[in-house]
C-alpha cells in the first residue's frame, strides 16, 4: 500500500461543480446528481490539494502546513475514501488504482481520539426539485397518480389534490 | 403543446413578479376576475404577449350534453396539472402553482420553503417541508408577539435579509389534512413590513412527546439545511448558496425535533431575548 500511495496523486473533480467557500467549510453542488455536499475544513483541505500531482503524503504534508496540525496519511485517506464516494475525484482511465477502504474507527485507533484536526467529514444531501419543495396543498395527485411524501392524495386513487 | 392550443382559448392576461413574467389564458373570460384575486404577492398585471410561464385554464362547459361531465382543466405549457369537477380546486391550484413557479424562476430572491416572524427587529426563519409543523410554530410565536412575516416562503435578497410574504396562514385542522386560511390579525399579531436581517434559523419538526433540546449546527451544515427547502436550488443552485451564506454566516442555526408549539416558542423567543 505504501508503495502504491506513493504514485497516486488524486486529482479533484471540476466539472459540473458549483463550489460555495464558507469560513470553514466548503459547500459543493453537484449539477450532474443534484447533490450537495458539506465539506468540513479537513476534507475541504485535502479536495483542494487534490490537483494530480500531489500524491497522498504529499497532500499530508500540505495539509498539516494548513491546518497547523498534524495530519497523517489514514486521516488523508479517509478524506479520499468519501470524496471518492460521493465522486468529488476524478476517475483516472488509465488508473488501476483504488482507494484503500480506511474505516474511522481505525483512523481513530491511529491518530488517537483526541486529535488537533477534526477527522474529515462530508454531509450530503439529494437536493429535491422545485414541486418537491412545495407546499402539498400545491401539488395535484391524480394526474401523476401520487404526492410526494408526507403527502396523500386526498382522492385514492384521484385525481385530486394532495394534502 | 398543439394539442393544447387547440382548445379554443379567448382570453387573458399576464403579469410580472420577482421578475418572472407569466400569462393565463383560458376559454372564458369570465374567470378573468377570479385569475386576479389568486396572482401571486407584488404581481403587475403587463401588456407583453411574450411571457416566460404560460398557464392554460380551460372551464367545462355549463350545461353539458347527457352524459358528459363538465371537467375544469389546467395546464401549464402543455403538461397538465389538475382536472377537476370543483371550482375551488381549480383556482387553489393555480394559485399555489403560479406562486410556485414564482418562487422558482425569481430572478433576485430566493424563496426557501420556511416559516418566517420577526422579533425585536431580526427575524426567525424555520425551514421544513409540508407536515413539519411550520405554521402551527409561526402561529404560536406571533400568538406570543412575533411579527408575521410568512408560513411558506422566506423571501430572501442578495444580502440575506428576509422580506415579508404576508399570504395567510394555511392552517391544517380536523384531522382531514385540508388546510383553512387564516388572517394574521385572528391571532392578534401584524404583518411586518420592512426586511430583516435573519438571527435565528430553526431546523425543527413536530414529534409526538419530542423535547426541543437544540444543537447548534455549523454554518456549512446549516446552509445545507436551508438549501435542502431552497424552491429555486436546482434551477439557479450558485445564487442560492451564496446567499444562503450570507443567511448563515451571520444567523446561528439550531436543530431539533420538538414536542408542543406552545413551549417551543416560548423557548425560542427566550432564546432571542
Amino acid at each position: 500500500m505504501e508503495k502504491t500511495n506513493q504514485t497516486f496523486a488524486p486529482l479533484a473533480r471540476k466539472e459540473r461543480l458549483v463550489v460555495e467557500q464558507m469560513a470553514d467549510e466548503v459547500l459543493v453542488y453537484d449539477l450532474t446528481a443534484h447533490k450537495a455536499h458539506c465539506l468540513n475544513l479537513t476534507a475541504a483541505v485535502v479536495w483542494q490539494n487534490c490537483n494530480g500531482k500531489n500524491d497522498i503524503s504529499q497532500i499530508a504534508r500540505i495539509a498539516s502546513r494548513d491546518l497547523q496540525a498534524n495530519v497523517s496519511e489514514e486521516v488523508v485517506l479517509l478524506a479520499l475514501n468519501q470524496l471518492e464516494k460521493f465522486k468529488l475525484l476524478e476517475k483516472k482511465k488509465e488508473s488501476h488504482f483504488s482507494i484503500p477502504n480506511i474505516s474511522r474507527r481505525e483512523v481513530m485507533k491511529r491518530v488517537g481520539i483526541v486529535s488537533a484536526i477534526a477527522l474529515p467529514v462530508v454531509a450530503s444531501i439529494i437536493v429535491p426539485t422545485a414541486m418537491a419543495n412545495a407546499s402539498c396543498a400545491l401539488v395535484p395527485c391524480g394526474v401523476g397518480g401520487s404526492c410526494n411524501a408526507p403527502c396523500n392524495c386526498d382522492v385514492p386513487g384521484g385525481p385530486g389534490t394532495c394534502i | 403543446m398543439r394539442k393544447v392550443d387547440r382548445l379554443g382559448w379567448t382570453s387573458g392576461l399576464a403579469f410580472k413578479c420577482q421578475g418572472v413574467t407569466v400569462g393565463v389564458r383560458t376559454n372564458n373570460s369570465k374567470v378573468l376576475k377570479r385569475v386576479k384575486e389568486v396572482l401571486p404577492l407584488g404581481s403587475t398585471l403587463i401588456d407583453s404577449p411574450i411571457v416566460n410561464h404560460l398557464f392554460s385554464l380551460f372551464i367545462g362547459v355549463d350545461a353539458p350534453p347527457p352524459n358528459f361531465r363538465r371537467h375544469h382543466l389546467l395546464y401549464n405549457g402543455s403538461t397538465r396539472l389538475i382536472r377537476t369537477l370543483k371550482d375551488d380546486e381549480l383556482f387553489d391550484t393555480l394559485e399555489s402553482m403560479l406562486r410556485l413557479r414564482v418562487a422558482e424562476f425569481a430572478k433576485r430572491r430566493v424563496f426557501v420553503h420556511a416559516g418566517v416572524v420577526g422579533w425585536k427587529g431580526q427575524a426567525i426563519l424555520i425551514p421544513g417541508s409540508s407536515h413539519s409543523g411550520k405554521t402551527t410554530l409561526v402561529a404560536e410565536l406571533i400568538k406570543a408577539g412575533a411579527t408575521y412575516y410568512s408560513d411558506e416562503y422566506a423571501v430572501l435578497d442578495k444580502n440575506g435579509l428576509t422580506h415579508p410574504y404576508p399570504k395567510t396562514l394555511s392552517i391544517r385542522e380536523n384531522g382531514n389534512g385540508k388546510q383553512t386560511e387564516y388572517g394574521v390579525e385572528k391571532f392578534g399579531a401584524k404583518a411586518g413590513k420592512k426586511p430583516l436581517p435573519i438571527a435565528l434559523v430553526v431546523v425543527t419538526d413536530y414529534k409526538r412527546n419530542g423535547f426541543w433540546r437544540p444543537r447548534v449546527l455549523t454554518k456549512g451544515r446549516g446552509t445545507l439545511e436551508m438549501f435542502q427547502h431552497t424552491v429555486s436550488a436546482r434551477r439557479q443552485p450558485k445564487f442560492a448558496l451564496s446567499t444562503l451564506n450570507q443567511v448563515a454566516s451571520h444567523a446561528v442555526v439550531l436543530k431539533s425535533k420538538r414536542g408542543e408549539a406552545k413551549q417551543t416558542a416560548e423557548a425560542i423567543l427566550r432564546m432571542l431575548s
